[in-house]
């Protein structure tokens, strides 16, 4: 298991290393100065040209590009993203705020869609071929093709416009006000949670199908146990690992979800914080929600891999 | 249906041998006796039509306005209402499905192209090659599609064309990490054993042998991946950062509908159908593509064959 771990973890390092390529690069390598792109918008007017070499050299830009990366490799160790262009704040003050917020969202989100997804998908498995098992299908598949930001409008519309129960859109902390926070919370949630809940039941029902037909669940029906126990006992728990994969995709799909849900409900997380940086030519940002976002998901991914080891002995002495 | 299970048993059911048919017409047969995939099929071919002839289509030019005909109800004239600029919302969808498919067909077509390139060569030199290849391909898989999308269009400044090239790129791992996999198979066959054995070149037997045997994978799979390229295209648009303003597509419309959402949510509802309906159709295809021509799925394909 160590000798395991210890590969995952270099695997892990090795991409993280190529991510921080693929985004100061992305940012320098495509057309686009950032200074004076940022100098030429509505905000701000400065043709002067030793103030644009005054601004370039505060940030840093007038150095070459490989040191320019270095430098912020330097910063990104140290955890220190760098400033922000269009705001005069540092990069590490703007995801402060709003990271918490998203991760707020976005684990709310993802309990909901393995806690809805992953027994729809059993229930779908075990009924195959009824009614119950066609009407999960088709849900399922209306999941993973509505366009989110399109399901959180017409979700505002039937439940705050024309039902009047919850708020239209906002953000407030759970701290500051916890039933309008629960309240603001609902849509945007199950907004979020819809295309990783289609999915996790999509991935169980045939992970589930597939363990269905395996000679010892025939051995379990044949000694006459309960429905309960074959299913519960045998069937799920074999066939469950696909399904936390599954659940490691999820936190990708979640955080891109969440730039189009929080620009629906007007919710200041890093989605929202992302968009408004692109808007803005402002690159710091765009690099550190990026680079966060790249590190939760391999995050994810090696947590998933971990728990593969130790839910599935096969794979830990592999 | 009763046809196709007669042809297509699986496992320990086939006691009695069926009669030889060949895999080819067992494929198409099965394909038009699913209810769901024709429709889905009839829907995509309307469509296409639909978005090639759309100016005879249209009932109105897409940029029309009408000041005095301002976000108007649905009538005989403007079967879906107008918009904040009386111009007419069914015109506009119509026009819409341009941009869409265009978009959602070009960039899978860019990402399979440099996809398969990647993950051939990857796969066929092994070593070093396919460490760095595959590892880049990680990386980028670590980014959520949707921000990287918009990361590289807001960048390169977000024309048509970078629209494109940045759904494009962000689509290209599945398809290098399929054709890895793929190739590392098919060059252990021993018809690629004898091709070197008689000196034909890496790259001759990539181009003219690998990539061929496994074409039919990497084109199910690049169906598949229709409908989140329009996805993701109508999300950019939503977010402002896609082709130009003046262009109608279906997730501007509904970023544009959503600000009348209190009194005239047609304008947001109509384009969000449109976009829903076409992923769905796209969608179901390659499913059903895959489950009839993926050999690997055929098995459980009969069994779960009762839901269309």
């Amino acid at each position: 298991m160590a000798g395991y771990i210890a590969r995952r973890l270099l695997q892990s390092l090795v991409v993280l290393v190529i991510i921080t390529f693929l985004v100061f690069g992305i940012m320098r390598w495509l057309p686009g100065d950032p200074i004076l792109l940022y100098l030429s918008s509505d905000s701000y007017r400065i043709t002067d040209a030793a103030e644009i070499a005054r601004m370039r050299h505060e940030y840093g830009l007038d150095k070459p590009i490989p040191v320019q990366y270095l430098d912020w490799v330097k910063g990104v160790v140290q955890g220190d993203l760098g400033k922000s262009i269009t705001k005069g704040t540092t990069v590490n003050e703007e995801l402060a705020r709003a990271v918490p917020i998203t991760l707020y969202l976005g684990f709310v989100s993802f309990i909901i869609s393995q806690l809805i997804g992953i027994p729809l998908g059993i229930l779908a498995a075990i009924r195959r071929g009824t009614w119950i098992d066609n009407t999960i299908l088709v849900f399922a598949n209306l999941g993973v093709t509505a366009p989110i930001f399109w399901v959180g409008i017409i979700l505002i519309y039937l439940f705050a416009v024309q039902l009047k129960w919850l708020p239209v859109q906002g953000y407030t902390s759970p701290f500051t006000d916890f039933s309008l926070s629960v309240q603001q919370l609902i849509l945007p949630a199950f907004c979020l949670a819809l295309g990783p809940l289609a999915g996790a039941t999509r991935q169980t029902r045939s992970a589930m199908l597939e363990v269905l037909h395996q000679d010892y669940v025939r051995t379990a029906w044949a000694k006459g146990l309960s429905e309960r126990v074959v299913i519960g006992r045998h069937v799920v728990k074999n066939g469950i690992l696909p399904v936390v994969t599954l659940a490691g995709m999820a936190v990708p799909m979640i955080i891109g979800g969440a730039v189009l849900v929080e620009t629906v409900f007007n919710i200041p997380g890093i989605g929202r914080l992302a968009v408004n940086a692109l808007f803005a030519k402002d690159y710091a940002i765009v690099q550190g929600v990026v680079l966060i976002t790249a590190i939760a998901v391999i995050v994810a991914n090696l947590l998933v891999d971990l728990s593969y080891g130790w839910l599935d002995p096969r794979v830990r002495l592999a | 249906m009763s046809a196709s299970q007669k042809v297509l048993p699986s496992g320990a059911a086939c006691a009695v041998a069926p009669p030889r048919v060949s895999p080819r017409r067992v494929a198409v047969q099965t394909l038009l006796h699913r209810k769901l995939f024709m429709g889905c099929a009839v829907f995509v071919a309307v469509l296409l039509i639909v978005a090639v002839f759309a100016p005879w289509i249209a009932p109105y030019p897409p940029n029309q306005t009408d000041l005095l005909n301002r976000l108007a109800p649905p009538s005989w004239q403007h079967w879906l209402g107008t918009d904040t600029l009386g111009r007419d919302t069914l015109s506009r969808v119509i026009y819409g499905s341009r941009v869409s498919l265009l978009v959602g067909l070009v960039a899978v077509a860019l990402s399979a192209l440099i996809g398969v390139v990647l993950g051939t060569v990857a796969g066929y030199f092994g070593r070093w090659v396919e460490a760095v290849v595959m590892r880049f391909m990680d990386a980028l898989m670590t980014i959520p599609m949707i921000l990287l999308a918009l990361t590289i269009a807001a960048l390169m400044g977000g024309g048509l064309m970078d629209v494109v090239v940045a759904i494009g790129v962000s689509m290209i791992p599945p398809y290098a990490r399929l054709m890895c996999a793929e190739t590392q198979s098919i060059k252990r066959k021993d018809f690629i054993v004898s091709l070197r054995g008689m000196g034909a070149g890496g790259w001759r037997i990539m181009a003219g042998h690998v990539v061929p045997n496994a074409f039919s994978h990497v084109l199910v799979f690049m169906t598949m991946q229709i409908g989140a390229a329009i996805l993701a295209e109508s999300a950019l648009s939503f977010l402002g950062i896609g082709v130009p303003p003046t262009v109608p597509t279906w997730g501007s419309m509904v970023a544009d509908g959503y600000r009348y959402l209190f009194t005239d949510p047609i304008l947001s509802i109509a384009p969000g159908v449109a976009i829903m309906a076409t992923v769905f159709a796209f969608n179901m295809i390659g499913d059903t593509l895959r489950d009839v021509l993926d050999p690997r799925l055929r098995g459980t394909f009969t069994l779960a064959g009762k839901h269309s």
